[in-house]
Order: structure tokens, then C-alpha cells, then sequence
């Protein structure tokens, strides 16, 4: 599903972010990303949402090399990929429901399907009886969580996940996990950038570990 | 519980005309709400605008009033043309055919080279001078009469004959007629520079607009293309906004110019009065008024498209 071959990327000169990173994520699979800050974590997801691209080597998603994708063919792999960003991301001037709608309605589904998928995604987080509300009345865990509602309401092949527990207690990030692994076990792929040592300890799945844009273990 | 593997997101579930309907509907709920939000910027940018396009058009009103009804002042107007001695007959009956096909109620005569020199012998103090000529001098002419005096008929065909390549002279028959078709092109001119100079600040005031407007949605923009929004559905609803500004601005137009006409109806009523004659001011017609809203609502959208597509490409995302 997701394939690196000897992955570097370069913020500008001398900025390595990785280098000559391998791995594969195969169909169904849940893997954890993980290593200190700046280890290059996040790096790994913004290659394979296309929004950087690798200065060195191969990235295969879904058997298409990102590098190869126009500019519209770009925007149908987004869509295919649900992901949850590290500082949430959330439109501030409109609601949650609204924002949870979103990758809904960038891929023009029927506007009864968007209510339904809307709530129904918004139920999987515990956060149905706040989708009117506006995103700032929220607390942070609770914006992650419509983050996580609004990364798997498209129902799509691949979720990408940055810290999606960092705000949440042990009871709540369970729950967030037993979502992904509800999505897991239809066929997703997910891939899970966390530092949580508790999550990675409780949870138990192939970890991938970065190191200065290294790859250390992958076990 | 996911419900079943995952779907593709599939536009094919609905049909392209709901589709089409949906994409609409999405675009024109985000202007209401982007108007809601700055009523005041959107109702003076319409306003600028419609003042704009009232100039253009108050001018094109004055025009088409003039040509309709100072003709009644006149009795019958006669436009001649002269043409080289040496054209063929055929060809002149080809050209009186031609303008018979053009206008109806019309009489065409021709006056040959020959006919006008004897017509001019008949003028004794002539006849000295025309016996000194070895060949005839006299050019040929077709003379045109109009059963019912009007500029603007008076004006066609004189198009028509000034069109021709072999037309040396066109003359009309009457000296205000000539200065009064003078002042009618001046007046067109006029128009059609000011409509240039208004389309070209429309295009700045609406680009504008709708430049700042996509400036203030940059992050909201990002997000978008994060998800896999394409560069057509970023640009709808902002196309959607200068189509709405530029409508808004031709229909307000409208009414402007209306009451322009209204006021320029009081005026003529009084000069009326002065000429003992009788003219009321038309004012646009249905189609003209169409004409104006969809003109200006195009240049909103084509003003909001370059001012879209420059401003996401300067975010490069
Ligand atoms: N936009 C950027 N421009 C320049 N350098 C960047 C940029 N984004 C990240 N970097 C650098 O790339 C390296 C990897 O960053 P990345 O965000 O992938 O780390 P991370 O593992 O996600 O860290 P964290 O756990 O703190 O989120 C860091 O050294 C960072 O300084
Ligand atoms: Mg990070």
C-alpha cells in the first residue's frame, strides 16, 4: 500500500529531514511512527499526502509513484488518504459538523450522505452532541478528536495520524484506538506518528523508529 | 462500525446534473454567507460598479433617442452617393438592388454621367464652360430617398454606401442632418471608449475585491488542498462572488439608468413644448437591460477567475 525505497528529503540546503528511509505498509496493516522530536515524523506523512515532495529515492503509494502525479491526479490521491494533523487544522468559522464535512464535500458526495457520514463519524468519537458547536469552544482533546472524526467520515485507504492522542487520557486514547482499529480490519492501512510511550507499550503493533531522519528499527 | 470495505468516494452515486445542482447550490450559500459577513464592502462594490456602468449606457440611451426622434423633425432626407464616371451601369443597378434587399421603403434613382450633364446644359450659364470640356466630367449618382424621415435609417445607409469601394462621395441632403450624423459618431465614440475604460476598472474593482477576499480564506484554502480539494473547487465560490458583485452592479445599473431616462423624459417634454413637436424618451428595452446584467456579471466572474487563480498560485499549494 505504501512503499519507501531509500527515502531523503531536504527542508533546503544541509536541513535533512530523512535519509535513505525503507519500509513498506501493507494493506490492512496499523504501524506506529515513532522518535524524538525532530526526528522526522511528521515528514513521513506530509511525502505521502504529496504536500513535499522526496528529494531522493521512491515513494509508492497504491502502486503510484507520488513524484509521477499531476497537479488534479495529486488532489484524488489526498483524497483517498485521511489524516489528522498535529495541530488539529480546523476551520475556526465554521462548526464542527461543518468541519468534520469537509473531505465530504471536496469529493461532492450527496448532500444526505454528508449528514449522515457526518454524524455517524462524529458518534465513533463521543463528539455527536457537540456538532453544532463552533471548534473554538472545544477543549484541545476534544478538536483532536473532530480532527480523528474528520480523517476516517470518507471511509478512506489510508489513515495518517499525527499525535492523535497527545491531548487525550488513557481511556479516551483506548477508544480513539479501537476506531482505527475497527478501520484496520476492513482493509485500511494506517500509519500512526506518536512519541506516547504509553500507547506504543499498550498497544501492540510494528513501530518504526526514527532517528535524526534515520530509520533504527522497524520491529 | 465502519459499514462496509472503504469506498472510494464516488461522484457516479448521483446523477451530473444533481451534481451540477449540489456544486451550485454549496458555491451560492458561501457568497450569502461571505456577503452576510461584509455587507457593507459588497453592497458599495456593487454601487461603484453599477455607477460605472450607468455612463456608458446613459450615453448609449441619449444616442438611440436621438436617432429615433429628431428625424421626425424632417421631412423626407435624400442621401446621395457619386461614383466614378467610368463604372459600369450593371454595376450601379447591382448596388440600387442591393440596398432595395437592405431597406424597405426606399426609392433609388440614378443619375447617369449623361444625364447629369444635360440636366446641368439645361442651366444656360454652364454652357460655355461644359463646351470647352473634351469628355464628360460629371461623376454618376444614385440618389436614395426615404419614405419616412429617420436619423437612424438615414444613418444605416449611408453605412452601407460609405462600405462600398467604389464610392467616391456620399452626401446627405440637408446640412443639420450632416452635423447632427457628425455629432451621432462623436457620440458613439464616446460611448464605446467610456465602455472600454469601464470594463477595464470593472476588471480592477472586481479582481480586486475578490482577491482580498481570498487573501483573508488563505488558511482555509490550505486545509482545502490538504484534503484533496482540486483548483476548480477552490475557485467556485470566489467565482460565484464576482459573477454575484457584477450582477448586482448591472441590475442596480439598470434602475440607474431607468431613472436617468426618466429625468432626461422631463427635459425633452419641456423643449418639446419649444419645437411644438412631440418626443418622448424611450428608455432601454428588455433585451438591452438583459444585455447589461449579464455583461457585467460576466466581467465579475471573468475578474473573480484571474484574480482566484493568480492569488492560489502565488500561495503555491
Ligand atoms: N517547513 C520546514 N522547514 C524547514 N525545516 C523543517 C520544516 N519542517 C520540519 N523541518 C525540520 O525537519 C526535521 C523533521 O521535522 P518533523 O516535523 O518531521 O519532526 P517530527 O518528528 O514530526 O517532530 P515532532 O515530534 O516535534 O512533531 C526537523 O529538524 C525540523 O526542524
Ligand atoms: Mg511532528
Amino acid at each position: 500500500m505504501i512503499e519507501f525505497e531509500n527515502v531523503s528529503m531536504r527542508y533546503g540546503p544541509g536541513r535533512e529531514a530523512l535519509v535513505n528511509v525503507s519500509f513498506q505498509i501493507n494493506r490492512g496493516e496499523l504501524v506506529f511512527l515513532t522518535g524524538h522530536s525532530g526526528a522526522g515524523k511528521s515528514t513521513v506523512l506530509r511525502l505521502i499526502l504529496g504536500l513535499e515532495t522526496c528529494s531522493g529515492g521512491n515513494l509508492i503509494v497504491r502502486k503510484t509513484r507520488i513524484k509521477d502525479l499531476s497537479r488534479s491526479d495529486l488532489a484524488l490521491h489526498r483524497r483517498q488518504i485521511g489524516v489528522v494533523f498535529q495541530d488539529h487544522q480546523l476551520l475556526h468559522d465554521r462548526s464542527v459538523g461543518d468541519n468534520v464535512a469537509l473531505p465530504l464535500e471536496i469529493a461532492e458526495f450527496p448532500q444526505r450522505e454528508v449528514k449522515r457520514r457526518v454524524r455517524a463519524a462524529l458518534d465513533k468519537v463521543g463528539l455527536l452532541h457537540k456538532e453544532k458547536c463552533p471548534p473554538d469552544h472545544l477543549s484541545s482533546g476534544e478538536q483532536q478528536r473532530v480532527g480523528i472524526a474528520r480523517a476516517v467520515v470518507s471511509r478512506p485507504h489510508v489513515i495518517l495520524a499525527d499525535e492523535p492522542t497527545g491531548n487525550l487520557d488513557p481511556e479516551l486514547s483506548a477508544n480513539i484506538m479501537s476506531v482505527f482499529e475497527q478501520f484496520r480490519s476492513v482493509g485500511v492501512s494506517i500509519l500512526i506518528a506518536s512519541h506516547d510511550n504509553f500507547l506504543l507499550s499498550q498497544f501492540r503493533h510494528r513501530t518504526l523508529t526514527l532517528d535524526h531522519g534515520r530509520l533504527r528499527s522497524n520491529a | 462500525m465502519p459499514n462496509s470495505r472503504p469506498s472510494v468516494p464516488s461522484q457516479a452515486k448521483q446523477s451530473l446534473m444533481s451534481l451540477l445542482l449540489q456544486r451550485h447550490a454549496d458555491a451560492a450559500r458561501q457568497t450569502v454567507s461571505r456577503i452576510r459577513s461584509g455587507p457593507l464592502t459588497a453592497s458599495l462594490i456593487s454601487l461603484v460598479i453599477a455607477v460605472a456602468v450607468t455612463l456608458p449606457a446613459s450615453l448609449l440611451l441619449i444616442s438611440l433617442n436621438l436617432q429615433t426622434h429628431l428625424g421626425k423633425l424632417n421631412e423626407t432626407s435624400e442621401i446621395t452617393a457619386y461614383f466614378p464616371s467610368d463604372l459600369p451601369e450593371n454595376r450601379l443597378s447591382e448596388i440600387s438592388e442591393h440596398l432595395h434587399t437592405q431597406f424597405v421603403g426606399i426609392e433609388v434613382s440614378y443619375v447617369s454621367t449623361a444625364l447629369a450633364l444635360a440636366q446641368l446644359n439645361e442651366v444656360g450659364a454652364f454652357q460655355l464652360i461644359l463646351d470647352s470640356l473634351d469628355n464628360n466630367p460629371l461623376p454618376a449618382a444614385l440618389i436614395v430617398r426615404t419614405d419616412e424621415p429617420s436619423v437612424a435609417t438615414a444613418r444605416k445607409i449611408e453605412k452601407v454606401l460609405l462600405n462600398l469601394a467604389e464610392v467616391e462621395l456620399v452626401q446627405l441632403d440637408t446640412l443639420w442632418l450632416q452635423k447632427l450624423l457628425a455629432w451621432l459618431r462623436l457620440l458613439d465614440s464616446l460611448t464605446s471608449a467610456l465602455t472600454i475604460i469601464v470594463v477595464g476598472g470593472l476588471l480592477l474593482i472586481i479582481g480586486n475585491t475578490v482577491g482580498s477576499s481570498v487573501q483573508n480564506k488563505r488558511e482555509e484554502i490550505r486545509i482545502i488542498k490538504q484534503f484533496g480539494g482540486t483548483d476548480a473547487f477552490v475557485r467556485r465560490p470566489f467565482l460565484h462572488f464576482g459573477f454575484s458583485l457584477g450582477a448586482a452592479g448591472g441590475i442596480l445599473a439598470c434602475l440607474l439608468t431607468a431613472g436617468f431616462g426618466h429625468q432626461l423624459g422631463i427635459a425633452a417634454k419641456a423643449l418639446a413644448l419649444l419645437y411644438q413637436a412631440d418626443f418622448v424618451v424611450v428608455g432601454l428595452s428588455y433585451g438591452q437591460n438583459v444585455t447589461m446584467i449579464l455583461l457585467s456579471a460576466s466581467i465579475g466572474g471573468l475578474a473573480a477567475f484571474f484574480a482566484v487563480s493568480r492569488k492560489i498560485a502565488s500561495f503555491g499549494l
